[in-house]
């Protein structure tokens, strides 16, 4: 009979080289969805558009450039709006402002639940009790009604929209974070972490963190979807900066000129389609990231 | 792991008489449950029987269409699965589970198909009154039972159960089995009892097939399987499962893992773990061959093993 | 079962005491004079404004203010609005609005359930076929589009170019009716719109999730063993699969609520729908505090209701929990 002898060499990667691994392996398995694909293409060419904003509009969006109320021609492809401005310009600098509004509320709303939930994940005990309880208010509440009664308390303007977003939009990642948090807290390499007398914030950092990370941009694009149709639907509602037209501002100054009871299609279907290809896109990224980084649905 | 197509089962072939126990055994993931599944035609979406004949009372069931299938099943033939705590809907009373069957098959009404449900409960030695609880109410082994009571509802002529005792303890175990083995004498049925442990085919089968990647290794007579080995896997599964009664020696087990379906062996699936290995085994694959009156093995060398044992 | 409610009630409670502190908070946080909230400006004559700070204690310290809160909610005093000059909040809230939302709500919210998980079940079915395919599209389709948007897109199609819908309203200003049902047929005349809107935003939602419980409750053993059975395909996917399938919508109906007050406040400011959304809409506009404190009460009272509600109803049908 012969002794079998094996021994078993360790390699410890580089972090680096790890996370480039892994973002190569999830790459590759994301080139395959379709839907993740025709998502990216949506959102890079919005992005695109944004920057581009200047060279392709072909007008100023502030400046008063034909008579009110001019039909789609050539000259102006979405015709005038009820000053004279020309709509066209107007839709594709609201790229820029929907796409920035949308980006920045949802990194703030991801940071202040991703904070929360680390906090109340780690600590446990009464502050997990307490944060939880506050979470489930939020979480509880409507949203949109709520967004108003802060927006009527703080005033108009992006930023105020961009805190109320965050304020209120937090829940969800603080939930998955926390969760997160809470098993990752029972695994090994976390006993091992404080064993040797790392802080903390050493442990929380570069053990908890980096796998939180994945579940968090599966999330984030979930938040950016909320931010931008929460952003479009406050700004409708008047609560939005005239000095930096979303599209959603666009709608309201549609609304304003009685665009829908008379019938002004060019002025109401271009921007919302815009809103809808967007969030479209970004959804179609979220669900393909989720079908690659939530093992049960793979089994299916 | 990677993709491809795994040959999961390849020319399995064994008779099951009328009234019998036929044991199948094998290590995990050697091709007993696709072999059942295959049966019932229940494969899984992804899996096809490339070719074959399953006949059952003179018909063929792989030429059977979806329609005809449904008829056939658990009226002919039915499955006991692991009862494993989801083999049985956790919102649905088990006397409705064992019922439904029975109504949908045999178009009685709903209280006469509880009427018979309560009497199999008694069979299988629960208490009938037990027809209104829920799966979580029950033991693993009284679930068991559930089991068996829903997979004789409709008078089946063959009964599957696969790995009917594998998850309960030694006690449960041999209770069940010995209400398998008289249901089985009471009703006259055939069994297919699937499992990875030998010692159970021991004390309850007339014959076994063992199964190793997806091939039938040895085919026979329990006794003459077990006392006259033939094939290496076989004898080393016996002599893997230490005997109370028999000599003292070193606990024996077979080096090495199962192969990797999608891109098994050359020649004997079994050759890299078998000690008898040579060439012909690297590039023959054997067929099922008989060696005695109810004995067949696929094995390049049986006698001249024999001889050298 | 008994002591699952038990918790759930308790819970219930905490966070709706949690929210009536929250309430009180936000708007005293209001940058500016703090008595603007509760009494006004020049909309509220002098004689309100001095009952009010009686009433609200305002020339007391917080704390104090905070008590004297409790108590008038406690006997339903909600303060007196400043649009409506003077008349009490509870009036404008109770009435008329909360019955059209509750209506427009409700119908939605029940047709789009029934349609969303019938289609939802019959989609995981015929998973990968054209009708999935078709039906996932749609969903996320309308899904992404603002429900403000939706509205005025069918007002646009169905209201102003094909005319089969009045444009805005509750009913037909200065119409006469002889009896209720001339009545209730201009109501839900009116009702179609936003009826029609606010069902369309929600179908997809309910859909995608009822798809995604049933293809998880096919993986599960026990429907092999309904297949191993051989029962009909209607009796497995309704019987077995949607009887699981159904547990997480029940949870996800409460949540669904939250949602709908959301979608309502929109559907009903677009089309003018007289009721609460359209209510909030208004007195976020007009700055009519006191309106906005009493529809948060009685939001928050109706949404953890509902939670509540939903909590009961899961604990019927899952067998699991009863015991």
């Amino acid at each position: 009979m012969a002794a079998q002898v094996s021994t078993e060499l360790e390699i410890t990667e580089d972090r680096f080289w790890v996370y480039r691994r892994k973002l190569r392996d999830f790459w590759k398995l994301y080139r395959r969805s379709v839907l993740g694909r025709i998502g990216l293409v949506i959102v890079l060419s919005f992005v695109t558009v944004a920057i581009a904003a200047p060279w392709i509009a072909p007008y100023d969006p502030f400046a008063f450039v034909g008579d009110p109320f001019l039909k789609p021609s050539p000259s102006h492809i979405l015709g005038t709006d009820q000053v004279g401005r020309d709509i066209f310009s107007r839709v594709i600098y609201g790229t820029r402002i929907s796409l920035l509004v949308g980006l920045v509320a949802s990194a703030m709303t991801i940071g202040l639940g991703t904070v929360i939930g680390l906090v109340s994940g780690y600590l446990g005990g009464s502050v997990d009790n307490l944060l939880m309880r506050v979470t489930d208010l939020f979480i509880i509440l409507p949203a949109l009604p709520l967004m108003l009664i802060m927006a009527s308390i703080l005033g108009k303007g992006i930023i105020n929209i961009i805190i109320v977003i965050s304020v209120i939009g937090w829940t969800a990642t603080a939930r998955m974070v926390r969760s997160q948090t809470l098993s990752l807290k029972e695994r090994p390499f976390t006993e091992a972490s404080r064993a040797i007398g790392s802080t903390d914030l050493h442990t929380i950092g570069r053990h908890i963190v980096p796998n939180v990370f994945p579940l968090v941009f599966a999330n984030g694009m979930i938040a950016i979807v909320d931010a931008v149709l929460s952003e479009a639907g406050l700004s409708f509602l008047g609560f939005g900066d005239p000095s930096s037209p979303s599209w959603g501002m666009v709608l309201y100054f549609a609304d304003r000129a009685g665009a829908t009871v008379n019938g002004y299609w060019w002025y109401i279907v271009p921007p919302g389609l815009c809103i809808m290809f967007l969030v479209m896109g970004f959804a179609f990224i979220s669900y393909s990231t989720d079908q690659i980084l939530n093992p049960r649905l793979r089994r299916r | 792991m990677h993709e491809g197509v795994a040959r999961a089962v390849e020319n399995v072939s064994f008779t099951l008489k009328e009234g019998e126990m036929l044991g199948l055994a094998g290590e995990s993931g050697c091709g007993k449950t696709t072999t059942a599944l295959s049966i019932m035609r229940l494969l899984p979406p992804g899996g096809r029987i490339l070719n074959g004949e399953i006949i059952v009372d003179n018909e063929d069931l792989v030429k059977k269409t979806d329609r005809e299938m449904k008829d056939i099943r658990w009226k002919k033939i039915s499955i006991v699965f692991q009862g494993a705590m989801n083999a049985l809907n956790p919102v649905i009373r088990v006397g409705e589970q064992v019922a439904e069957a029975i109504v949908e098959k045999e178009k009685v009404a709903k209280t006469e198909a509880l009427r018979r449900a309560r009497l199999l409960f008694e069979l299988v030695g629960l208490d009938s009154s037990r027809v209104s609880d829920y799966p979580h109410e029950f033991s693993g082994g009284m679930r068991q039972r559930v089991m068996i009571a829903m997979a004789l509802a409709c008078d089946p002529r063959i009964v599957i159960a696969d790995e009917p005792v594998t998850a309960l303890d030694v006690v449960v175990q041999t209770r069940i089995l010995e209400l398998l083995k008289e249901l089985q004498r009471k009703l006259s049925l055939s069994v297919i009892l699937i499992t990875h442990d030998l010692s159970v085919i021991a004390e309850t089968c007339d014959r076994v097939a063992i199964m190793y990647a997806g091939k039938i290794a040895e085919l026979g007579n329990v006794v003459d399987v077990y006392k006259d080995s033939w094939h290496p896997y076989t004898e080393a599964l016996i002599t893997a499962f230490p005997s109370i009664a028999g000599e003292k020696r070193r606990f024996r087990s077979i080096p090495g893992d199962p192969p990797d379906l999608t891109s098994p062996p050359s020649g004997c699936r079994f050759h890299p773990r078998c000690p008898f290995q040579d060439e012909t085994c690297r590039t023959r694959d054997p067929e099922l061959r008989k060696i005695g009156p109810d004995h067949y093995v696929s094995c390049n060398y049986g006698e001249k093993l024999r001889k050298d044992i | 079962m008994r002591d699952y409610l038990v918790k759930r009630g308790v819970s219930a409670l905490i966070t709706l005491a949690l929210a009536l502190v929250l309430n009180f908070f936000l708007f005293r946080i209001m940058p500016g004079d703090p008595t603007r909230t509760v009494v006004g400006d020049f909309r509220v004559t002098p004689e309100i404004k001095q009952a009010l700070v009686h009433q609200f204690g305002l020339d007391q310290p917080l704390w104090v203010q905070f008590v004297l809160y409790l108590q008038n909610l406690f006997v339903g005093n909600l303060g007196v609005s400043f649009q409506y000059r003077g008349t009490p909040v509870t009036s404008i809230i109770f009435g008329r609005r909360l019955f059209n939302t509750f209506i427009l709500m409700g119908s939605s919210m029940g047709v789009a359930l029934i349609i969303g998980v019938i289609i939802g079940t019959i989609a995981a079915w015929k998973r990968e076929s054209k009708f999935d395919i078709g039906a996932v599209v749609f969903s996320l389709v309308t899904y992404s589009m603002p429900v403000f948007w939706l509205g005025m897109m069918i007002i646009l199609v169905f209201g102003y170019y094909l005319d089969w819908i009045p444009i805005a309203g509750t009913i037909t200003v200065g119409m006469t009716y002889s009896n209720v049902f001339e009545y209730a047929a201009d109501y839900l005349y009116h009702m179609t719109g936003p009826f029609v809107t606010l069902t369309l935003s929600f179908l997809g939602f309910y859909f995608l999730i009822m798809r995604d419980s049933i293809l998880d409750v096919f993986t599960e053993d026990y429907m092999l063993t309904a297949k191993a059975k051989g029962l009909s395909d209607r009796k497995i996917l309704f019987r077995h699969a949607m009887r699981n399938a159904m547990l997480p919508m029940v949870s996800l109906l409460a949540v669904e609520v939250t949602y709908l007050f959301g979608g309502a406040t929109m559907t009903e400011t677009v089309f003018s729908w007289y009721g609460i959304g359209r209510l909030i809409y208004e007195a976020v506009v007009m700055a009519d505090y006191p309106v906005l404190q009493g529809i948060f009460v009685v939001m928050s009272v109706l949404v953890i209701t509902a939670n509540f509600c939903a909590d009961i109803v899961y604990a019927f049908l899952d067998p699991r929990i009863r015991y």
